[in-house]
């Protein structure tokens, strides 16, 4: 299950999850429900984070996921065009940003509050260098490289995972960023604000994407309402770390490399 | 040589577009088919080709591990939704076969054929040539990456930079950082390598009649 996954780093203190979680479930009226949940959700298991895995999604919800995201993608291809017209060498930067993100969201990052390792997204990072449209190319090089690579995510769950890390994700960074920037908000807390934002996002719309396809018979928002549950341990937390991360990067490169962050501004990078 | 080098050996030499066809015929069958039965099935089929070519018992199970993690947690899911309602193990089954299915079906495509082979397979399907062109040059560079940020790492924590929390998200931001100049750096490098090489933009070999 997508967000819900850690590799175990180190002994969760049960406590504290109990704490937490309890009163949200003690309307359900089963603890032991409760115990098997976090059980469950707290379970070490190797796997990245953000993903739909192969195989989750039913076939009309798969496809309908898929073709969604097609105009998004057309849109990323004719924008990569346009700048390749420009400058026939801008294909290489959006490739090495795909592989950076790659590599960004493989560092595995402490979850403190249940003692486990996590991973970014790199989603909002990225929207916040090259805009959200190319944010949505990069994200699907990145989730093939992912699949390819790492076997996480899958094929047919592809137009998902993009839908909720490129499009959901890669557009709240960016409007978080530059609406904070646009009100003055120092580097810092922009970036923060993105990072953690995108990666809260990205989560509401992977339980929005589980719920929707596995409800059943049973109302879309009690369905929701429990997988947001469910997810807040780990999501809460991660999202911050991820605030972190990103604010992080952003001031190391505004310092080592200014030039950067007006990458997506640019006509296109110097011709070599 | 064994048999079981030889089946895998002629396996990899299968065409990339044949295997990359087949795991998506496979995986469209198991979700589009009746389920858990075709789910079962495509896992079964696909256990046996994997054990077959040679893949490891363990990692076969620690593919079916997420199988069996996804359909509890549905089961429970629907537990925690309708705590009167009878069968609610059905949809984690359901699920959990077919989570089953896609991981062995892509475990066995991905460890058969090398991703650039895929990429390959990609471009001759008519996937625009920018994006192919992109995702060729992602999938050469994102070992390269993932090395010069692993040995960056390296260094942080010779460095004490994940004493503790606070200097760990300072650690970790400042590789973040750095794993993002180096790879402006190195599409610099690869921008200036292209260029000596006469490239225009697409990978692709110019037609004949190109200017």
């Amino acid at each position: 299950m997508p967000g819900i996954s850690g590799r175990g780093c180190g002994a969760a203190p049960w406590h504290r999850v109990q704490a937490l979680l309890q009163p949200a479930f003690h309307a359900t009226r089963a603890p032991s429900r409760f115990w098997l949940l976090a059980a469950l959700l707290l379970l070490p298991h190797p796997a990245h984070a953000m993903h739909l895995a192969e195989g989750l999604l039913p076939f009309g919800w798969a496809l309908g996921w898929t073709i969604s995201v097609l105009p998004l993608l057309a849109l990323g291809v004719t924008r990569l065009r346009q700048r390749v017209a420009q400058n026939p060498l801008y294909s290489p930067f959006v490739a090495m940003l795909a592989a950076a993100v790659f590599v960004v969201s493989c560092m595995p990052v402490p979850v403190p509050i249940i003692g486990t390792c996590s991973h970014p997204c790199g989603t909002g990072l990225a929207a916040v260098l090259i805009g959200p449209v190319m944010t949505v190319l990069v994200t699907f090089v990145a989730l093939l490289l992912q699949a390819l690579f790492l076997a996480h995510g899958g094929l047919t769950t592809l137009g998902a995972d993009i839908w909720s890390m490129g499009v959901v994700g890669g557009f709240v960074g960016y409007g978080v960023f530059h609406g904070l920037r646009a009100v003055r908000a120092p580097l810092a807390v922009a970036a923060f604000a993105a990072g953690m934002l995108s990666d809260w996002a990205t989560y509401a719309m992977t339980s929005f994407e589980l719920a929707s396809a596995l409800h059943g018979s049973q109302p879309l928002g009690s369905a929701l309402g429990t997988l947001l549950l469910s997810f807040l341990p780990t999501q809460l937390p991660l999202g911050i770390l991820e605030g972190a991360l990103t604010a992080g990067a952003v001031v190391f490169i505004s310092r080592r490399r200014p030039a950067l962050l007006h990458f997506h501004a640019l006509p296109a990078p110097a011709t070599p | 040589m064994s048999r079981t080098s030889q089946l895998r050996e002629r396996a990899a030499r299968l065409d990339a577009r044949l295997k990359l066809g087949g795991a998506l015929f496979a995986l469209l069958v198991t979700l589009a088919g009746p389920a858990p039965h075709t789910a079962l099935g495509v896992t079964g089929l696909a256990l046996l080709a994997s054990l077959a070519a040679g893949e490891r018992v363990r990692a076969l199970v620690r593919r079916l591990g997420l199988a069996v993690f996804s359909g509890l947690a549905v089961w429970v899911l629907h537990l925690l939704l309708q705590p009167e309602a009878a069968g609610a193990w059905v949809p984690g089954l359901i699920l959990g076969t077919r989570v089953a299915a896609g991981a062995t079906v892509f475990g066995l495509l991905i460890a058969l054929t090398p991703p650039w082979e895929l990429v390959g397979a990609l471009r001759s399907w008519r996937v625009p040539a920018p994006l192919a062109d992109v995702l060729a040059l992602a999938v050469r560079y994102a070992t390269v990456l993932e090395r010069s940020a692993q040995s960056a790492r390296e260094a942080q924590i010779l460095r004490l930079g994940y004493r503790d929390v606070r200097r760990g998200l300072h650690s970790l931001g400042a590789l973040g950082g750095l794993t993002l100049v180096r790879a402006f750096d190195q599409a610099h490098a690869t921008a200036e390598a292209m260029a000596a090489r006469g490239c225009r933009g697409a990978l692709v070999p110019p037609r004949r009649d190109d200017p």
